[in-house]
């Protein structure tokens, strides 16, 4: 059993050069034993690329990365490292051998030296888990996407291995098996695993990961958990329902109000579609949403003033944070300040 | 010390036991080709040695099982055309087709790149030469069924040069697949060498009059020569004149030449295409 917050992968400086071509610049960024991270960034930012680096499918150019030994001292896994914890990986679109999946696990299961007298009820485990128990001895050539990408996930943790890459691992999968992967992923991580994750669905990201490291064109964006970005990157939002209806003519007047009130709590910067105002009406939930920097103290005094000062003026339902959209915000904001 | 021993001893075992799942997964996943190829092999066999002296009347044997087994494996014919290119098809996509078909994202890293290139070429020499060990049993069969007298022993002689000679081939496609693209194009340059490349190599040395003992087709000979029981004394080369000039054209090389270079031929391919496929990326 690894020990929690313990450094299990750290990458340093990265590098990777195609010919002329710079696919990754620089690249830092560490993951603590027990963590999820998620991989953000648009086609061709070099996510792939990263994860076929940690997964020494590729060498990087110049830099590091260093995977924890089962000794608890960090290796670089380009200099010949011995002993290093277990990983586990899917990268890319998973093809496979032409056989079924019972002796492709099997097989995996043999390479990677996990148990052989549990080899076979952790096979039937997962098979029932991903709902692929039927298919246990079908060719693989006949399954579907998205039962391709559920057995690659199985071959990546077949051998529960301590460090799991996954690349874009819910691609072609229903939603089912989604919040399927998605608990599964969670249980792993409350066994002390740690887990990579690229991805372009915002929300399970959202869902589960603790940190995110952005990437754009090869170049790192951020590396944080994902409150501290959106407070870096100012789009930290607060929803306020209002349960009384609100006059069209009177939303101007309160709008002022508010801003007068709350100006040292709310953060205004340039107005443009990507980064609206501070304060902003929303007609058709008949509701305002104030942009803050995201602590605790600063919500609380929001709210306060609202209940105070904006008794009579607004009737405050219910008071809460945009999750989701706030992620897409975050994504699409930190990109647009690298273009 | 004994504990270093020990950590080197389990760690022979849990290397042999990864390179042993994978020579068992490539068998498991290549048993089709094992019995398609090992029919092809014994039914041209039967069609085009067999059958003529059973069908075709007036049809006479050669008097005696050496020139028998000669005959049917004799440089260029059908059948061993057929043995050769079995083992081109086999060994044509052991590496590149882990690339082209993207299944490596299964393995790497989760085994070295050496285990997997050696496991598999164990894997699949397995399999040719268990093809050719039926190809030879039948040939073997046939010749007690037609003569009625006890097999040669030179005829194990034989089988095994060919499986060395099958090795060289096996790494020498194995080489190729392990940087070219796709298993079509090893399948047709492999094909080209044994057709016409190997043979073209052996004309530069002939003119000279040395021993071109670097030469495949000349290395080949071998094969046929050491089934005659008196192999050991048979001149290794005839002498001629072309006008004024004494010229000498060799018949076969020396057991032990043979051994070396065939040897030297395989280690040499194996270990460049190690190399290769260490430095491809995925």
């Amino acid at each position: 059993m690894l020990i929690i917050s313990e450094t299990i992968l750290k990458v340093e400086n990265v590098d990777k050069k195609y010919k002329k071509f710079s696919a990754l610049n620089q690249i830092n960024f560490c993951i603590q034993s027990g963590e999820i991270v998620g991989l953000l960034g648009p086609n061709g930012a070099g996510k792939t690329t990263i994860l076929k680096i940690i997964s020494q499918l590729t060498k990087p150019s110049s830099g590091k990365v260093l995977i924890i030994d089962k000794n608890g001292e960090l290796q670089d896994i380009n200099n010949s490292p011995k002993n290093l914890i277990e990983r586990g990986f899917l990268i890319d679109i998973p093809q496979f051998y032409d056989t079924n999946p019972y002796s492709l696990l099997k097989y995996i299961a043999r390479l990677t030296n996990y148990r052989k007298q549990n080899t076979i009820s952790r096979i039937n485990f997962l098979l029932k888990k991903f709902d692929l128990y039927d298919w246990k001895y079908k060719k693989i050539k006949t399954f579907s996407k998205g039962m391709k990408q559920k057995l690659g996930f199985m071959v990546g943790i077949i051998h529960e291995p301590d460090l799991v890459i996954l690349d874009e691992p819910q691609t072609g999968l229903d939603p089912e098996s989604r919040i399927l992967m998605r608990d599964f992923l969670k249980q792993i991580q409350s066994e002390g695993k740690s887990i990579i994750i690229s991805s372009h669905m915002l929300n399970e990201i959202r869902e589960i990961c603790d940190k995110i490291v952005l990437i754009n064109k090869g170049n790192l964006i951020g590396f944080d958990t994902i409150d501290n970005l959106e407070r870096e990157f100012f789009v930290k939002e607060i929803i306020c329902e209002i349960s009384n209806p609100i006059q069209l003519n009177d939303v101007s007047i309160i709008m002022n109000k508010l801003e007068q009130e709350l100006k040292t709590l709310i953060i205004n910067t340039e107005d443009d579609d990507k980064n609206p105002k501070g304060i902003r009406y929303d007609s058709t939930h008949n509701s305002f949403i104030f942009r803050y920097d995201g602590s605790m103290d600063s919500r609380s005094k929001i709210l306060n003033i609202l209940s105070n000062k904006f008794s009579s003026d607004l009737a405050v339902s219910s008071f809460y944070e945009p999750k989701d959209s706030q992620l897409e915000k975050l994504y699409t904001q930190m990109l647009s300040k690298t273009k | 010390m004994r504990k270093n021993n020990r950590n080197m001893h389990a760690k022979i075992i849990y290397n042999l036991r990864k390179i042993s799942a994978i020579i068992k997964f490539e068998i498991h996943l290549q048993k089709k080709k094992i019995i398609y190829f090992s029919i092809l092999a014994i039914s041209m066999y039967v069609v085009i040695v067999v059958m003529p002296y059973v069908l075709i009347p007036n049809t006479s044997l050669p008097p005696t099982q050496y020139e028998f087994y000669q005959l049917n494996r004799g440089y260029m014919s059908y059948i061993y055309l057929v043995l050769l290119l079995i083992n081109s098809f086999v060994f044509s996509g052991i590496i590149n087709s882990e690339y082209t078909q993207k299944t490596a994202l299964n393995i790497f890293p989760l085994v070295s790149k050496f285990k997997i290139y050696f496991g598999k070429f164990i894997a699949n020499f397995l399999i040719l030469i268990g093809i050719y060990t039926i190809h030879y049993l039948v040939m073997a069969l046939f010749s007690y069924y037609f003569y009625g007298e006890p097999i040669f022993y030179t005829l194990i002689f034989s089988f095994g040069l060919f499986i060395l000679y099958s090795l060289v081939l096996a790494s020498i496609t194995t080489f190729l697949s392990s940087f070219m693209a796709s298993p079509i194009s090893v399948l047709i340059t492999i094909m080209g060498l044994i057709l016409i490349g190997f043979d073209l190599i052996n004309l530069i040395p002939t003119s000279l009059g040395l021993e071109p003992i670097y030469s495949l087709s000349y290395l080949d000979n071998i094969i046929n020569y050491i089934l005659y029981p008196n192999f050991s004394s048979l001149p290794r080369y005839i002498e001629y004149y072309e006008g004024s000039d004494l010229l000498r054209r060799w018949l076969f090389p020396s057991l032990g030449g043979a051994l070396f270079v065939l040897s030297l031929y395989s280690i040499i391919f194996l270990l460049v295409g190690f190399i290769l496929f260490k430095r491809r990326d995925l």
